[in-house]
């Protein structure tokens, strides 16, 4: 799971709301437990090589953590505020987030380290990102879908980004799904990512099919417990609600099999059309612009690439759409959705001249088909963590372990309403299709 | 002895064959009965097509009344002959490129018998079809049993099935694409050789009437604001490659689960038998002139979007898909088969491949089966591009069941990529 994921099921901590602009009169530099490598002197550097600038000077520095304290488990955000001048005497204030690791959870590290998430992430900002932003470039789209990188910096595990919050996005509310709007707006930047990615990856020689190791993959069950356990609780649950016992047996059916069927859905599959997937795509990893009178969405990015993986398109589509719309739209508009997402991928695909086939709309239909299971095992088992309200015992632990206190947060998070509602009217659809069947 | 029915009655039917007498039918008798000896004491024929109905087949009803060697007590039985006509010489000379007399003659006298007997190996055995008394291809005639006689009748074509009606007929279809599956599986080749359907690849006989009314959809779209020019392009784009599209379902796929399709599957194919309350009871498939060895595709889309009540169509496909399939694989299992049976999510995708079809059936056949304008009702209406056909045809799309089907339809087959035309 993402340090984000855990994060949101925590709820403890604060929403990245739009920092007020502070007064011009604080002229000295404050660190506020951060990391011992990050000093002014650190940061002058990375800005003097991110501006190209030897002769930047930074005039003062305001490190914080950007979540609450002791909310880390493998992962610390900072908050850096900076103050700067530059060769041709002008002033500058610059926001950035410094995304780090931290020796805090041994279990946690153990967990994770097949999973490779860190080194992954950095190598995905500092040697992936940049060709696809260059790739939409390339055909004069100036759309922006990531955030810039300043700096990363393998020896420390760390990566500076440019603080989105500060130009006025925030996180759209984990408990409440995103409308029509937003959703289409993620949308049309994952199509973009997915497709730039496509081409880059023609271009450099599969440069991009390394990337195997999302959650489910053929290297690692270390996550088992946490999608096993969840199946296992939800069926606890289903098995509660009189007229569901048949959607309980099939699921508890599933458990021997589970793995596998994921497993599957990562696999690549001939004749498909594989993109770099963002592999954890849901409400907590994008930011929102929102215009200030009117309320209404803007702009959106996408953040934290820890499970970046190379696969079908259906991995952030399935995704995506199970975990963090309105309820209607998971219900009834997926695929119009995958629809509006296709005519934007296949259109940057033939603008970017993407020299193998494109499937046709049907054809793309019936590839996101094969690949179904996904969206039930998304609706069953992660909608319900990232929904959860009863955040006391909320932690990677949690999820990941098999005693008492685990099952107990499991439980927890089928007693919240909107995932009964999604189990109770999202059941029989699955069912009736044949995905909770063990031989499918 | 022949009794002829009231003079005013017969002068608008069509004749009876004039090969139909007792000294035809008592050998049949004998044959059917296992009796040398047996004797037809009493014959009624009466025509049982009107003029004007339909195309080919012309029905004729006949009572006999025998007696067995070894009874006193005279019995009574009822039949249908069902014999080819050549009423229309452009109608019967397309309808013999699809070889509908051949295909229905051979499925009486040797496929429907023989499927018959297998179901009767199952678990939860029942009547399927009507029971063969004879097939006579020198006169190109079948004679059955009379389903009229045990009180079958015909459902109402133009309300459709409900929900009952529809799970009803899905059992029926299950256990005889079952049953053939299992049939070819031991006798190879008897089945896969029927490649004569509505769509297939030795005539296009029928491209007239599809491209025909994709045209006239497209004129029903460009008016109707809730679908418009972007549809009404997008049908006549549609209208070129409608016949190769349609008939790309039709082609059995190696890797596929295939079997004998009924080729014409909707409401009025089927005999229903009511109970007191006028609940369905039972069903009996009948006309098997389109039969062809294919994707289950062919007969499901078919039937699901000809005959069955909106609500259904719209929303309770899926679960009845399914339960088509829990009945295929049952009563595969019963019968011990051996090849590839797919599972649910196999035939979902199966079905999903072959959706295409459900467009066409939707566009065309629909349009013709749940046709209310029974005033030029006939193949050269469908066919002729006179002003008799384009004026019926345009009639056809003012069906208010038919456009209401549409607006809800197209625009969920255009989010699917249906709609688009890729080669």
């Amino acid at each position: 799971m993402s340090v984000s994921d855990l994060i949101g099921a925590l709820d403890a901590i604060p929403k990245l709301t739009t920092v007020p602009s502070s007064s011009a009169s604080a002229q000295e530099s404050v660190f506020l437990d951060a990391p011992e490598w990050l000093t002014e002197a650190y940061l002058q550097d990375a800005l003097r090589k991110y501006y190209n600038d030897r002769r930047l000077k930074i005039t003062w520095v305001k490190v914080n953590p950007a979540l609450g304290k002791g909310e880390n488990y493998g992962g610390v955000l900072t908050r850096v505020k900076a103050q700067f001048t530059r060769s041709d005497g002008s002033a500058q204030l610059g926001h950035y987030i410094v995304k780090s690791t931290f020796e805090g959870n041994d279990f946690a590290q153990k967990t994770m380290e097949p999973y490779d998430i860190f080194n992954r992430e950095m190598e995905i900002y500092e040697q992936v990102l940049p060709k696809l932003k260059a790739l939409l470039r390339e055909i004069g789209d100036t759309e922006q879908i990531f955030a810039e990188t300043m700096a990363v910096d393998i020896e420390n595990s760390s990566l500076i980004f440019e603080d989105l919050n500060a130009r006025g996005f925030t996180m759209p509310d984990r408990l409440k799904g995103l409308d029509m709007k937003i959703t289409r707006l993620v949308l049309r930047k994952l199509a973009k990512m997915h497709a730039t990615s496509a081409v880059m990856n023609e271009r450099e020689n599969h440069a991009l099919e390394g990337y195997d190791r999302g959650f489910f993959n053929r290297y690692t069950d270390n996550y088992a417990p946490a999608f096993v356990g969840m199946l296992q609780a939800a069926t606890r649950r289903v098995a509660q609600w009189p007229g569901y016992e048949k959607y309980a047996a099939k699921m508890e059916a599933l458990v021997p099999i589970y793995m596998e069927l994921g497993k599957r859905i990562f696999d690549i599959s001939p004749g498909h059309i594989n993109v770099l997937a963002h592999g954890d795509l849901w409400t907590n990893n994008v930011l929102v612009n929102y215009d200030k009178e009117t309320g209404e969405p803007l702009d959106a990015i996408i953040i934290d690439f820890q499970y970046t993986v190379w696969g079908s398109p259906a991995l952030d589509l399935f995704y995506f759409l199970n975990t963090s719309l309105e309820f209607d739209l998971h219900k009834s508009h997926q695929e119009e959705l995958i629809a509006y997402y296709f005519g934007v991928f296949s259109e940057t695909l033939k603008k970017l001249q993407y020299q193998t086939a494109v499937p046709s709309l049907h054809q793309f239909h019936q590839q996101m088909l094969e690949k179904k299971f996904y969206a039930a095992h998304t609706s069953i088992s992660v909608l319900p963590i990232q929904r959860n309200v009863e955040t006391d015992n909320a932690d990677f632990n949690a999820l990941m372990e098999t005693n008492q206190r685990a099952l107990n947060f499991k439980d927890a998070c089928y007693r919240n309403p909107i995932s009964e509602r999604v189990l109770r009217e999202l059941l029989p659809d699955f069912e009736a299709e044949g995905l909770l069947d063990a031989d499918q | 002895m022949v009794e002829q029915g009231k003079e005013q009655e017969t002068k608008d039917f069509h004749p009876a064959p004039v090969w139909l007498d007792a000294s035809y039918l008592e050998p049949l008798l004998r044959d059917l009965k296992k009796d040398p000896g047996l004797r037809i004491t009493g014959l009624e024929i009466k025509p049982a097509t009107a003029k004007g109905d339909n195309y080919a087949s012309v029905m004729t009803r006949v009572k006999v009344l025998f007696l067995r060697s070894s009874s006193k007590t005279p019995e009574i039985e009822f039949y249908i002959v069902k014999t080819t006509y050549e009423n229309d010489p452009f109608a019967s000379g397309i309808f013999s490129k699809y070889q509908v007399s051949t295909t229905e003659m051979l499925m009486y006298e040797k496929v429907l018998p023989q499927l018959s007997a297998l179901i009767g190996e199952t678990r939860q055995p029942e009547k399927l079809f009507a029971t063969t008394l004879h097939v006579d291809y020198e006169h190109e005639a079948i004679i059955f049993e009379d389903l009229a006689v045990s009180k079958h009748v015909l459902a109402d074509r133009l309300i459709g099935f409900d929900l009952e009606h529809t799970r009803l007929g899905l059992r029926k279809l299950a256990k005889m694409h079952a049953a053939a599956a299992v049939l070819n599986e031991r006798k190879p080749g008897i089945l896969t050789k029927f490649d004569h359907g509505l769509l297939n690849r030795h005539t296009k006989g029928f491209a007239h009437i599809f491209e025909n009314l994709c045209d006239v959809a497209a004129d029903f779209a460009a008016t109707c604001p809730e679908l418009g020019d972007y549809y009404a392009r997008k049908l006549r784009e549609v209208r070129k490659r409608v016949m190769e599209y349609s008939t790309r379902v039709y082609d059995p796929q190696p890797e596929e689960f295939n079997t004998l399709m009924h080729g014409d599957y909707w409401v009025n194919n089927v005999m229903m038998r009511y109970g007191e309350r006028k609940e369905p009871l039972d069903m009996i498939l009948i006309d098997f002139q389109f039969c062809s060895w294919s994707s289950p595709a062919v007969d499901l889309h078919y039937f699901f979007n000809t005959s069955v009540q909106s609500t259904i169509q719209f929303e309770q496909q899926e679960e009845l898909i399914q339960y088509y399939h829990t009945v295929l694989v049952e009563t595969l299992e019963d019968l011990k088969f051996v090849g590839y049976t797919p599972t649910l999510r196999q035939l979902v995708l199966q079905l999903e491949k072959g959706r295409f079809f459900a467009v066409s059936v939707s566009l065309v056949c629909q349009a013709i089966l749940i046709n209310d304008q029974t005033k030029d009702a006939d193949f050269n209406a469908l066919m002729k591009d006179d002003e008799r056909g384009r004026n019926f045809r345009k009639g056809m799309y003012a069906n208010k069941r038919l456009q209401e089907n549409l607006k809800h339809m197209l625009p969920r087959f255009d989010r699917s990529g249906l709609l688009d035309v890729t080669d």
